[in-house]
């Protein structure tokens, strides 16, 4: 499904350029329960907005789904984002102004979906998750992993094959954290492919692989053995 | 999806109580003054265009020496066009004849506008009658046609048609025919139409407007040509008949004028008419309306933009789950076509409760009613406008954040810095401080005139208008007992007063070829006494003197100069249609007998019959008193007119009364543009300031005190300001010379005004910038820094 070949990332200040990312390659496929792991700083986020076609890289070359993304056409590539990709942050980033339900709606007019089938697929999203009491409520009026439910539900209700999560736990206490991850291994076992960032080795747990990066290179790249996690 | 905007626009404003004020009000303001101006301009626009065939009808008017234009053409004008011309359908002549007094039974009415006109008049200007035949109501030399509004005056229900009433208490008339301009305007807006009552049969003379209905289709320029050869010709053999030369001056251009461009296009036209249009004002309050929504727009771009920081997550989140790039631009238009609207609603409102001070200012009677259906569609469309202009570039701006950068907040400023946002206000300010600069030097050039000295002295004169030709040898018989009254110092009667239309006349000098135009004024002796003429030479007209009061004549100082009298006193001159010569007995300094928009002028003073206003010089404490006793003597002079009266010096300033209107459009336009500018001005500091407040808690707490904190904050704008401020000097100067070009006595461009008005705004803006960075400074740090 993503292919990386020599990706690189580099900020230019004044003349000296700074390597966020050197020379990423790495394949996922279809069905992988990603994790990318290492200190801050070390670029994680920046390879996860490249995959999201939130940012792209300044070399190399990435394909999605055998489409060659770095070449593509903005209007192309904003296709691909939005019908293959949905988000989750650390920080929720709901929109204010809007309820729970607007929330979750919102990508799906974006998808011109027509009102009778959103209701449905909104109502399917907060059934699932248990908020339909919570339906009418600002952001504001919610707990914090309540808030990432609804970012949950807002980055899968559109049905994406892919999830990216950047430290989607990272805000919440262990508790709520533990909800969110049980909602994404069970999106896993229904099939959709997840990428996530964390610095938690339990949530790491969860995944199928893990992807350890350091300075803005992949240091080391293993798989998660069912039921526990290999040391190394 | 609109629905979505719509929600979530609704909701902004409502979290955003105070921006969507500041926006709102700003936008409502400046919407007002554009929905009033505009209401003024589409009112002044729609004269006479109603006017079935107006597209066929011209008035005639000459030209000479390519200067001035006048309207008064001779009588026998409208005969031959009718005759000679195969293009003309029909042609009619047209007279302004001042007040009237109506009489009905016991009911007496001054009607202030009446006019005198040929029988066909109707036939050339289709009016529109309620009641009569336009092409035979005027078939009776006693018919008489009134307005709409003078029979309900007069007549109230009953009808009016065949009613007899009484003019200047003489005559009397019958009605036959009534014109209802149902609400519409026309530059005819008489209320009274009676026919001449004279014809002058010479093609020299002057004195009455000719209006012709041509053919659709015919050469316009064809007939001005034609009638230009045919006219001087006349004229030539006119004057060599009575043996006169002829000079250029008698030779004008004919030229027609159309008949819906008559209102706004006469302001260089020597003609009486009330409510004269003037295009030009149009174009400057078509200017200053779109100059004030210009910075109300600024305002909305500015705060919305300011406000981008904390949008930026908002976009970010919106084109991660998938939104395109003109659906956000869609998404940010509606909201400022919201507020528009919002801000529309409020104009509406503004403009019902200013419109009647706006009338004075303009000298109109404007209704919103006046526009209807149209009116609606086109505040609808200007509000949408407005929202448009205003909303795109923040529209653009913010939606071309990526959402990488406004997501991951450490990096996130909002761009810019600000540069596009400082040259609006910038702008804003240059143009507040232009109109406002102009506003002063108006005020100042109007202040100047009034106490200017005159050359004569026109305070304590009360001045009447006569009715009869008769009435100036009543108030001879009477004048002993009007000087018997104690506070009356002298009393005159002339046939013009400094200050009214005042006709010009062709003189011939003895041993000159040439003729000569002054003006020209009648008078009886004691004019230069009421009047407080200066002699320079010779004496005043005397009344032991027989020829004094037949042609003797006394000139003034600019005469002597211009043409050149090298021995005023005792050369002869005479007027072109007289047979005898007369002689210059004096010469008077010279004084401004017209407003001080223009030089003086020659001018000749003499004898003669014709005069139509009293002049009575008091001095007294007791003004009630001594006007009872003049006006119980002046029931025996004009017993059929209760008397009116003005006072010399209120007329005069009232020469001034278009500039003041003019000077107080431009002050309320600046003001209301300040308040604007304040507006946005406090909406930025609060941006500002919530963007600083941890800077400004940590500087507290490393002991920086209030004051250097609103420094910190003001200073920045108050730059911007000061820059405003050397823009705005350069260009008002620049406009406030242009101006005073339209007058001959100017004001100095005193330079003390301009950092008067500058230091003013400067600390007016200054307090509005203080308000929001004192209570920021005024925070405890501990509550600032808690909110990051
Ligand atoms: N816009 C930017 N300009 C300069 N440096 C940046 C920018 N964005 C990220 N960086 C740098 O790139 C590096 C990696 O950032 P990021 O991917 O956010 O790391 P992580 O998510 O692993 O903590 C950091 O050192 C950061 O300072
Ligand atoms: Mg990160």
């Amino acid at each position: 499904m993503i292919a990386l070949k020599n990706i690189e990332k580099y900020y230019t200040n004044g003349f000296q350029k700074t390597w966020v990312l050197r020379d990423i390659t790495t394949n996922i496929a279809q069905g992988e329960f990603v994790t990318i792991m290492g200190p801050s700083g070390a670029g994680k986020s920046t390879l996860l907005n490249i995959i999201g076609m939130l940012d792209s890289g300044d070399k190399g070359e990435y394909h999605f789904l055998d489409e060659p993304v770095m070449k593509l056409r903005e209007k192309r590539r904003h296709e691909l984002h939005k019908s293959y990709m949905g988000f989750v942050f650390q920080a929720y980033h709901l929109i204010d102004e809007l309820t729970v339900y607007e929330n979750i709606e919102t990508p799906l007019l974006y998808r011109k979906v027509k009102r009778s089938e959103r209701q449905s697929m909104v109502a399917e999203m907060l059934d699932r998750f248990g908020i339909v009491a919570k339906k009418d409520l600002f952001p504001h009026q919610l707990s914090g992993g309540q808030q990432q439910l609804v970012g949950v539900a807002r980055a899968i209700v559109a049905r994406p094959k892919l999830l990216l999560a950047d430290e989607p736990t990272g805000n919440l206490h262990s508790a709520q954290g533990e909800i969110i991850m049980d909602l994404f291994k069970e999106l896993h076992d229904e099939g959709m492919t997840i990428l996530q960032v964390t610095h938690s080795e339990k949530n790491a747990s969860y995944g199928t692989r893990i992807l350890e990066i350091e300075d803005g290179f992949i240091r080391e790249d293993y798989p998660v053995r069912q039921g526990g996690l290999i040391g190394h | 999806m609109w629905l979505n905007y719509l929600k979530i626009a609704f909701r902004r404003l409502a979290n955003n109580r105070i921006v969507s004020v500041l926006n709102s009000l700003a936008l409502a303001v400046g919407l007002t003054v554009a929905l009033l101006i505009g209401i003024f301009i589409t009112h002044e626009l729609q004269y006479d265009r109603w006017v079935p065939d107006h597209e066929q009808v011209f008035r005639v008017y000459r030209v000479w020496n390519q200067t001035s234009n006048v309207v008064w053409t001779p009588s026998p004008l409208a005969e031959k066009l009718r005759s000679d011309y195969p293009e003309v359908i029909s042609a009619s002549g047209l007279s302004p004849s001042g007040e009237k007094l109506v009489e009905l039974a016991d009911k007496q009415i001054f009607v202030e506008h009446t006019a005198a006109v040929d029988s066909t008049f109707f036939q050339v200007v289709s009016l529109p009658f309620a009641a009569g035949d336009p092409e035979t109501a005027l078939s009776d030399p006693k018919g008489m046609i009134i307005s709409t509004k003078l029979a309900e005056i007069i007549f109230g229900e009953e009808d009016p048609l065949g009613q007899t009433i009484r003019l200047d208490g003489t005559d009397d008339y019958f009605i036959t025919g009534i014109i209802s301009l149902e609400g519409r305007n026309s530059h005819l807006a008489f209320d009274l139409y009676r026919r001449f009552e004279w014809y002058s049969p010479y093609w020299s003379g002057n004195n009455r407007a000719t209006y012709v209905k041509v053919n659709q289709n015919s050469s316009v320029e064809g007939l001005e040509g034609k009638v230009t050869t045919d006219v001087n010709k006349l004229v030539q053999q006119e004057l060599a008949g009575m043996n006169l030369n002829v000079n250029a001056e008698d030779q004008a251009e004919w030229r027609l004028q159309p008949f819906a461009k008559i209102h706004l296009h006469s302001s260089e036209y020597s003609w009486i008419q009330s409510k004269k249009g003037n295009i030009e004002h149009l174009y400057i309050f078509g200017l200053i309306a779109v100059l004030v929504l210009l910075v109300a727009i600024f305002n909305y771009v500015n705060l919305a933009t300011a406000q981008a920081t904390q949008r930026g997550r908002e976009i970010g989140v919106r084109k991660v789950t998938g939104a395109m790039r003109s659906q956000l631009v869609s998404q940010f238009l509606t909201e400022s076509i919201l507020i528009a609207l919002v801000a529309g609603v409020i104009a509406i409102v503004l403009t019902v409760l200013l419109l009647p001070v706006f009338n004075e200012v303009v000298d109109r009677t404007l209704t919103l009613q006046e526009y209807g259906l149209l009116g609606v569609i086109g505040m609808v469309l200007l509000t949408i406008i407005t929202g448009l202009l205003a909303g795109t570039y923040p529209a653009l701006v913010i939606s071309g954040y990526r959402p990488v950068e406004v997501m991951q907040k450490k990096f996130f400023h909002a761009g810019d810095k600000g540069l596009f946002r400082k040259v609006l206000v910038t702008s804003q300010f240059a143009i507040t401080i232009t109109l406002l600069l102009f506003m002063a030097f108006i005020y100042k050039q109007i202040h100047f005139m009034n106490s200017q000295d005159l050359g004569f002295d026109p305070e304590q004169i009360i001045t009447v208008p006569l009715n009869f030709s008769t009435t100036n040898y009543s108030i001879q018989n009477r004048k002993n007992d009007l000087l018997a009254i104690p506070g009356v110092e002298a009393a005159s009667v002339s046939s013009r007063l400094p200050g009214k239309l005042i006709p010009d006349w062709t003189i011939r000098i003895m041993g000159r070829e040439e003729g000569y135009n002054p003006y020209v004024i009648f008078t009886d002796p004691d004019f230069a006494e009421v009047m407080d003429l200066n002699v320079k030479e010779g004496r005043y007209l005397d009344e032991e003197i027989a020829a004094d009061s037949v042609n003797n004549f006394v000139v003034n100082e600019t005469l002597v100069r211009e043409f050149q009298l090298d021995d005023p006193i005792g050369a002869e001159i005479k007027f072109t249609s007289d047979t005898v010569w007369g002689r210059i007995v004096g010469v008077v300094e010279d004084f401004n007998f017209h407003s001080l928009t223009r030089p003086i002028r020659p001018l000749v003073m003499g004898g003669g019959e014709r005069k139509w206003f009293a002049s009575v010089r008091l001095n007294t404490a007791e003004l009630d008193q001594v006007l009872a006793s003049i006006q119980t003597l002046w029931q025996e002079i004009e017993p059929t007119h209760p008397m009116r009266f003005e006072f010399l010096d209120e007329e005069f300033a009232a020469l001034y009364e278009e500039q003041s209107r003019f000077g107080n459009t431009v002050l309320y336009s600046g003001l209301l543009t300040l308040l604007i500018a304040l507006l946005g001005l406090f909406g930025l500091t609060m941006f500002s300031v919530q963007r600083r407040v941890k800077e400004i808690g940590i500087r507290k707490i490393l002991g920086a005190s209030v004051s250097s904190i609103v420094k910190l904050i003001s200073l920045e704008f108050i730059l911007l300001i000061i820059v405003a401020f050397l823009i705005a000097v350069p260009v008002s100067f620049y406009i406030v010379r242009k101006w005073l070009e339209n007058f001959a006595y100017q004001t100095d461009v005193s330079w003390w005004l301009f950092p008067v008005i500058g230091l003013v705004i400067i600390i007016i803006a200054m307090i509005t910038a203080s308000v929001q960075s004192l209570r920021a400074a005024n925070l405890r740090p501990a509550t600032t820094l808690r909110t990051e």
